[in-house]
């Protein structure tokens, strides 16, 4: 059997990784394509190849080797058609493929609002390892830096510009938000205002209920020199980077007649409309995992789903036919200096009735436990607190009584050592 | 919009920057360091003379010191503590945020400071041989040599008799109790001089050490290696005090000669030191050191010392195993879920320090 992976992202490396470990004989084969890195790398890891804190090759989760070790083959290249019926993949260089199962791994793309001008010289989005190069070549004597969107891509991008612009005099970053506190999209408005302290704090102008109308070039040499904001207010801007969001990549798909909706959709065995059973021979299925894929509940675009979605998938194909079932979902990000985890569901209209915070003295550090009606936990978060995702999924999975998790709060926390011990007082 | 407060970079990215550096991603300024610093040890060790002309100027400091006028070693030891405290000043700028990196480096840089300078110093004024209380076997092996023990035990002098059951008492009861209870970062990243160095200065250089499979092999070929030679010397150097035997003490003593050179000279210093800028930081405490080595095999089988992984979380950036001095490859753990029992690490917790996603707990809590 052929399977043929398009995407070696987290999603598309850990499925073929799998696939192979569990190889019986030479079976399956296994091809990875990608149009991007010749290994895999970890991509939330990225913004430390832009600080200077890493190098690609410190990004590589696995060996080179082992993946000729594994028996994947790897291929460089774009896809530029599928053949859903005849299950062929057709390469931008010309060159064909056929497989007996294909599974989109394609991730994401960046959203960049209509009517922005992104041609011009130093505007950049920032989710490809291209992009790190190209940001380089911009961030190179760059006085002022604009960030449009409040949202983990646009921390990551205000915190590669302040260790390029930090020592250079007069330098200024700023942050537009469209709502009215960073990553209030998603988070609880105390939490959104902790974080836009926190980045002001460290120099990082926050410009919230603002958009970026356009993008100019005012002198006319081909490189953005200010952007304009919805009030008309102008700011100086040497390098911009576009930090609205991601949409799935799904044009492949679409193009090969597979249905799509807000992702690829697929059902709980990661499987898009194009399933049939072919007469005398295998069934023929196109499968879709990780980012670009859109399940019963919608699509989730975390890079620890795309590891989940493979580690299922890999053992469907191995025959342990199991539906995979709505993960008690987590996901973790930094805001400069300030860890942020989340587990479960914790609303953005959580309150005093649904949800209980508790703030350290320090008036930073926090962690928020959502509640439904009876009082179980149903979601935790935590700001600048490290906790422990096993004793997390264990308390929501468990339907744990909230009262009952302040009363152990100690249990989930993961501080390092002589880290000054976590002093909640209830909000 | 005009900004008052300046831009900061978050303290927890105070290793950015690191791979633009030639000096610190072996560039050739890093080459030119290694060698003005591994000749700086050849003279030191085998060529003194060449150094006397940074030696005098120490003459009135040494004996207002140390009752006697400066040699090459005194100006070696007064280099290396001011190394330590002024690098050591410059780590705390960066990661004394953190408790545990402050607390280890301010017990490091007075150890330093206090035990392996001036106490020595103060022993040498009052007549006494100098006598460091933070080394002992088999980092420095003639502390339990036959010769200078049984002489030491029963020297008239109080304080010259202490030093040498200080020696002994730190060996058999401080080393297998404190690495039980702490691991053996107690010695290694809080107390030893070789740290004290390489948590300091060479901490630019940690990035540096191979993380990769073929060095930890050698590793564990060398510093047993090294461990089974000082611990068959020593115990040769007894079973002829109990037993004289001309032939046995020739062989012991040239054994030990040439460990010496090899071992105490050509690795500690010329490569463990003067090699910071292209092999990292800790050559010597990984390959070399058969203190290390002893404490390795405590905290490896005897120890609560472990890095608990909440192995979900890991993104796989690589940071711990890139900024890991050991070589240690903390990643390939934190994404097994496995808690990491490795004899090498020292515990400096910077694994910890840099994981992003808050994935590793360096703990020997029960």
């Amino acid at each position: 059997m052929h399977i043929l992976i398009i995407g070696n992202g987290i999603a598309g490396a850990t499925l073929a990784r799998r696939l192979r470990e569990a190889r019986r004989g030479d079976e399956p084969l296994v091809t990875l394509i990608s149009d991007e890195a010749p290994y895999h790398f970890s991509r939330p890891a990225m913004m430390y190849i832009s600080t200077g804190q890493l190098r690609y090759e410190h990004t590589k989760s696995y060996p080179d080797g082992s993946w000729d070790d594994l028996g994947i083959i790897r291929m460089q290249g774009r896809v530029e058609r599928i053949d859903a019926e005849a299950q062929k993949v057709h390469m931008s260089d010309g060159s064909m493929l056929e497989a007996d199962v294909i599974v989109f791994a394609t991730g994401s793309k960046p959203n960049v609002p209509a009517g922005l001008d992104t041609t011009l010289r130093g505007v950049h989005t920032y989710t490809r390892l291209e992009d790190v190069a190209a940001l380089d070549e911009s961030l190179k004597g760059a006085l002022h830096g604009v960030v449009i969107g409040g949202g983990l891509i646009g921390v990551e991008a205000a915190e590669i510009m302040s260790t390029h612009m930090h020592k250079r005099s007069g330098s200024t970053i700023t942050c537009v938000v469209r709502e009215d506190g960073f990553y209030a999209n998603v988070l609880p408005r105390e939490e959104s205002q902790i974080i836009t302290e926190h980045l002001r704090r460290h120099g990082v102008g926050v410009r919230v209920s603002s958009t970026v109308i356009s993008i100019n070039d005012h002198d006319g040499d081909g490189r953005v020199d200010h952007v304009t904001l919805s009030d008309g207010s102008v700011i100086p801007a040497n390098v911009v980077i576009v930090a609205t969001g991601v949409a799935p990549r799904m044009e492949l798909a679409k193009e090969a007649g597979i249905t799509c909706d807000d992702g690829i959709v697929v059902d709980d065995r990661f499987r898009t409309s194009h399933t049939k059973s072919i007469p005398r021979k295998r069934e023929s299925i196109i499968y879709a995992i990780g980012d670009c894929a859109q399940l019963p509940w919608g699509v989730c675009q975390t890079w620890y789903a795309g590891r989940m979605h493979a580690e299922h998938l890999a053992g469907i194909l191995a025959g342990h036919d199991e539906p995979f079932r709505e993960p008690i979902d987590y996901n973790s990000a930094k805001f400069f200096d300030l860890d942020w985890s989340t587990y479960g569901m914790v609303p953005r209209s959580s309150d005093a009735v649904s949800s209980r915070l508790l703030i350290d003295r320090d008036g930073v550090r926090c962690i928020r436990l959502a509640h439904d009606d009876s009082g179980c936990v149903v979601g935790i978060h935590a700001l600048g607190v490290r906790l422990d995702q096993r004793v997390c999924e264990k308390w929501i999975g468990g339907r744990i009584h909230v009262q009952a998790t302040i009363a152990h709060i100690s249990s989930v926390i993961f501080d390092a050592e002589f880290t000054t011990s976590f002093n909640a007082v209830m909000a | 919009m005009n900004q008052p407060i300046p831009i900061m970079i978050p303290k927890g990215a105070s290793r950015s920057g690191t791979m633009l550096r030639p000096w610190r991603t072996r560039g050739a300024s890093a080459y030119a360091l290694a060698l003005v610093m591994t000749l700086f040890y050849v003279c030191v060790y085998w060529f003194p003379g060449v150094l006397d002309v940074l030696v005098r100027p120490l003459d009135g400091f040494s004996q207002m010191l140390r009752g006697r006028i400066a040699d090459q070693w005194f100006l070696y030891g007064t280099l290396y503590t001011l190394a330590v405290l002024i690098m050591g000043v410059h780590m705390l700028s960066r990661d004394g945020h953190e408790r545990y990196h402050r607390y280890r480096t301010l017990v490091l840089m007075s150890v330093q400071l206090i035990a392996a300078y001036i106490l020595p110093s103060m022993l040498a004024l009052s007549g006494r041989g100098e006598f460091y209380f933070s080394y002992f076997w088999p980092l420095k092996p003639e502390v339990m040599f036959p010769s200078s023990m049984t002489q030491m035990m029963s020297s008239p002098d109080a304080l010259t008799a202490f030093m040498s059951w200080w020696s002994l008492a730190l060996l058999v009861i401080a080393t297998p109790l404190l690495t039980y209870l702490y691991g053996k970062r107690w010695y290694c990243s809080w107390v030893c001089g070789c740290g004290a160095l390489a948590e300091t200065a060479g901490d630019s250089f940690r990035h540096l050490s191979s993380s990769s499979d073929r060095s930890w092999k050698l590793e564990r070929m060398i510093i047993y290696s090294f461990f089974v030679i000082i611990t068959v010397i020593t115990a040769l150097l007894w079973y002829e005090h109990a037993n004289p035997n001309a032939a046995i003490a020739e062989i012991a003593a040239s054994a030990n000669r040439i460990y010496g050179f090899v071992i105490g000279g050509l690795f500690s210093g010329v490569i463990g030191v003067g090699f910071y800028p292209l092999l990292g930081s800790r050559v010597w405490c990984r390959f070399g050191c058969p203190m290390a080595a002893l404490l390795g095999i405590l905290q490896k089988g005897a120890s609560r010392f472990r890095i608990e992984v909440n192995p979900t979380q890991c993104i796989s950036c690589g940071n711990c195993t890139t900024y890991c001095e050991m070589g240690i490859d903390v990643r390939s753990y934190a994404e097994r879920g496995e808690t990491i029992k490795r004899a090498s690490c020292v515990g400096c917790g910077v694994c910890s320090s840099v994981c992003p996603r808050g994935v590793l707990k360096v703990t020997s809590r029960v």
